[in-house]
């Protein structure tokens, strides 16, 4: 029997709202890398990167944001098998080369980052260096276009058979197309809410980013003019507001591509918890991006109500994208497995060490960053 | 035998991809050696950085900062971007080849597997913010960071490694399914601490090498470096007790593959000791009794050892598993222990969805329902013509031997698991060996049996070989019982 987001109970509750939460937080940092290294390839490929401040902190940043990006995945990758073991398991093994193809591709991508901030490519012509900006992109898009292919042949029970005759690879449709589309754009105002905290933090000349591990170009941020922010903060402002008018438009187009239960699941009345969240979130971040564009600094209220509103539409898309998958499943087999997997131990360990675990990282970076104050 | 149905609820049928020439276990093989030299890379190489931390704080080695830096960028270079989406290609390609025990495996452990997620997280934050602001930290700070990502990465092998062992050694699990009997099971300590010297010994190795890269240090300096660095060498003398100690913990059939019973694991373990024993003689003898100095290219031979050691080991580690992927509880073949008895009845391709990707290929229904059982049952460990192929090891037997030795499989070898199939089955599946073994004509007669009722003395066979596993186990506890 197929099921609302909001039936979800017991064992699966528990692993549905942790997959959730993990996933989210995946969201966030995957935007920040499929955004930025679109914004630092197309500011390469112009010329502009060398006076833009934002594409400076993007390629100084963007390896650590993909080293916690990958880390942060793993979480949800391990509810994901418990919650959805045989289509997960299933989709992996229907697209084969394309899917394992994804762990060498993003380790180019990786190398590219950091060869992108590295003083050797700063000598390059800007054509090579163009190229290697758009190639990391290329990766990261690969890796999102992947992705996208894994969900929605896990959503396709009835085409596995049909699929595995074929070899596994499935023919992109407008939905596939649509629906990477909507993420694609998504990530514009996610990663334009982290970078507006970035640049923020740089005018104000807190950017502590020249030390052993930031090569060049680090401290550009700080170095900027003020009219180099300006203008960074009206890009950007242009960025995240073409992003929400994009991610709107194809969201809704794919919603109509959905099969009648999918779509009934993201556009009836049991959709409203999350909808209303995600209109409020949208709504939320166009306000203040606007306002962020006249403004003559970076200002925290507005950024503020930008990242609030990225929040909640970031997670309001998660449990959008989870209330279509559940609209196409049997729930009560689920049910039964996650109950299973749920008299297994280990529990309170867990959440134990992820109390220690996120204090001790909380206490480093406020350590660093006391430390970075005191410092000369 | 346990129980098994508590975690097994039904039994799923997964298509099967096929790897070329390569069969689909060396593909993971491959992987894994690579994700673990990396991994005890990082390991050892937090706790290396901290040593050398206390040295420089210390003032007894003023130029080891110099040294860390390099050596950090190596680390995060290497380890944070290769062995961080190595890991991830590990999970990809464990659900490659083996769905079902990597479903498993998830389903019991996963709450330790999230609680080694953060780990993982505690790992590279502290190792980011060294990276990026290291020099601009105070000696205290700097050794604090250093310290909580050592810890971080000893912590994420301590976890993983009792999810690993477990696979071998469930120990108490199987009677109970208590998580921590078999988190803390009878290999758990052993490959530990066994690990652990692996990973300082790897990470002293890549040390010599780095140190020989710095050009701006002079020769004392350096040599002074590589002494500081044979430090971490000095484990290595704990190695054959501990080698000894986890092969005492082993299951007795599993032992025995290693020391004999299969020349090829035989082999591999003789690769890891014989590496590690020139690393051990090396170390001691050459870098910490006589203070040699070691140059690049020692250094580089001495790292590729270590990779053979580790290469060794791995391949040791997943093959003394045999016949299982989890012992007692999942087969290499992901079928269950108890579902056998029902598989001899239904076949154990009845149910499966997938049709053959190219069923022309085969002349006739026999040999497409050969085709399918080993898909089913052998790919994940065999090819027919390739690495490991059926037809390499079955090509020379006669058409009753084969059906003989594949009915009786857990009996022909006792690192095979029992045949989980009908008699119809077992008789396609030879006729397949014998028609890839002719060359794969386009006409096949099917090869005759001498026995007057093929069918009926297949039948007979597989009553005889059970459904138990095939180790040696039933003659000692025969022979304890025999007054």
């Amino acid at each position: 029997m197929t099921a609302s987001l909001f039936d979800v109970s017991g064992p699966s509750a528990l692993y549905l709202g942790l997959y959730l939460g993990t996933l989210s937080l995946h969201a966030v940092l995957m935007s920040y890398v499929l955004a930025g290294s679109g914004y630092v390839a197309m500011a390469t490929a112009l010329g502009a990167r060398d006076r833009d401040p934002a594409a400076h902190l993007l390629a100084d940043w963007l390896p650590f944001g993909l080293g916690v990006a990958i880390t942060a995945g793993v979480a949800p990758l391990l509810f994901l098998q418990i919650l959805y073991k045989e289509s997960f398991y299933t989709a992996n093994l229907l697209l084969f080369h394309r899917w394992m193809a994804m762990v060498p591709v993003l380790i180019a991508g990786f190398y590219l980052l950091y060869l992108g901030k590295s003083k050797t490519a700063q000598r390059w012509p800007r054509r090579a260096r163009a190229t290697a900006a758009v190639a990391a992109f290329l990766c990261f898009g690969f890796a999102a276009w992947s992705w996208t292919g894994n969900h929605l042949v896990a959503l396709e029970r009835s085409r596995w058979v049909e699929l595995y005759l074929g070899g596994g690879v499935p023919t992109p449709s407008l939905a596939m197309l649509c629906r990477l589309a909507m993420w694609l754009a998504g990530s514009a105002p996610v990663m334009a809410v982290i970078l507006g905290w970035q640049l923020r933090g740089s005018a104000q000349g807190n950017d502590a980013g020249n030390g052993a591990g930031s090569d060049a170009g680090s401290d550009a941020g700080s170095a900027a003019s003020s009219e180099d922010h300006r203008r960074a903060r009206r890009r950007l402002a242009v960025l995240a507001l073409a992003g929400l008018v994009l991610a709107a438009g194809f969201g809704v187009n794919y919603a109509y591509l959905l099969d009648d239960a999918g779509r009934a699941a993201v556009t009836g009345a049991a959709a409203q918890p999350f909808l209303v969240p995600l209109a409020l979130g949208m709504a939320l971040q166009a306000g203040a991006w606007l306002v962020l564009a006249r403004a003559a600094a970076w200002s925290r209220p507005a950024l503020l109500l930008a990242a609030l509103g990225a929040g909640l539409a970031v997670i309001a898309t998660a449990l959008a994208r989870e209330a279509v998958r559940l609209a196409g499943i049997d729930l009560d087999a689920l049910a039964r497995a996650h109950a299973r997997a749920a008299e297994s131990g280990g529990i309170v360990a867990f959440f134990v060490f992820l109390i220690v675990n996120t204090a001790l990282v909380v206490w480093c970076l406020r350590a660093t960053r006391r430390a970075l104050r005191e410092s000369p | 035998m346990p129980d098994s149905n508590f975690i097994l609820a039904s039994v799923p049928h997964y298509p099967v991809n096929e790897f070329g020439p390569a069969m689909a276990g060396m593909v993971i093989g491959g992987l894994g050696i690579l994700h673990v030299f990396l991994a005890q890379f990082a390991i050892g190489g937090g706790m290396l950085l901290s040593y050398f931390e206390h040295l420089a704080r210390t003032g007894k080695v003023p130029h080891a900062r110099r040294f860390m830096d390099g050596y950090f960028k190596v680390l995060v270079l290497v380890s944070f971007v290769f062995g961080a989406l190595t890991g991830v290609g590990m999970w990809f390609t464990t659900i490659q080849v083996s769905p079902r025990t990597i479903g498993v495996m998830v389903d019991e452990f996963h709450w330790l597997w999230a609680l080694e997620w953060t780990f993982f997280c505690l790992e590279v934050i502290t190792g980011y913010m060294f990276y990026r602001y290291g020099e601009r930290l105070s000696g205290a700070l700097r050794l604090r960071l250093l310290g909580l990502y050592a810890l971080a990465a000893w912590g994420s092998l301590f976890w993983i490694n009792g999810i690993l062992s477990w696979q071998l050694t469930p120990g108490d699990w199987l009677a109970n399914r208590d998580i921590w009997a078999g988190f803390f099971n009878p290999s758990f300590f052993p490959s530990l601490l066994y690990r652990t010297v692996v990973a300082m010994t790897i990470a002293a190795l890549v040390a010599c090498l780095v140190i020989n890269t710095m050009s701006d240090l002079d020769r004392p300096q350096r040599a002074e470096l590589i002494h500081r660095a044979a430090h971490f060498l000095a484990p290595m003398m704990l190695m054959p007790v501990l080698g000894l100690w986890y092969l005492a913990t082993i299951p007795a059939d599993s032992r025995s593959w290693l020391l004999g019973g299969s020349i090829a694991m035989t082999l591999f373990l003789g690769l890891a000791a014989g590496a590690s024993l020139l690393i051990g003689v090396y170390a001691v003898l050459g870098l910490l009794r006589s203070k040699l100095y070691i140059n690049a290219a020692t250094a580089s031979l001495l790292v590729a050892l270590a990779l053979a050691a580790t290469a060794g080991g791995e391949f040791v580690r997943e093959g003394a598993r045999k016949p299982y992927t989890v012992r007692s509880v999942l087969y290499s073949n992901a079928i269950a222990p108890d579902e056998i008895a029902a598989l001899r009845q239904t076949g154990s391709v009845t149910a499966d969805p997938y049709p053959l990707r190219d069923p022309g290929r085969y002349p006739d229904d026999a040999l497409r329902l050969g085709a399918r059982v080993y898909r089913r049952q052998c790919s994940v460990c065999h090819t027919l013509s390739g690495a490991n192929g059926l037809v390499h090891l079955a090509g020379s037997w006669t058409p009753d031997q084969i059906r003989l030795n594949i009915a009786k499989l857990q009996h022909t070898k006792a690192f095979m698991p029992p045949f989980a199939g009908s008699a119809e089955e077992v008789e396609a599946l030879a006729q397949l060996v014998m028609w890839q073994s002719a060359g794969a004509p386009a006409r096949w007669r099917p090869m005759p049996s001498r026995e007057p009722d093929a069918r009926a003395a297949i039948a007979r066979w597989l009553d005889e070989a059970g459904t138990a596993p095939g180790t040696a186990e039933r003659y000692r506890a025969a022979a304890e019982v025999t007054p």
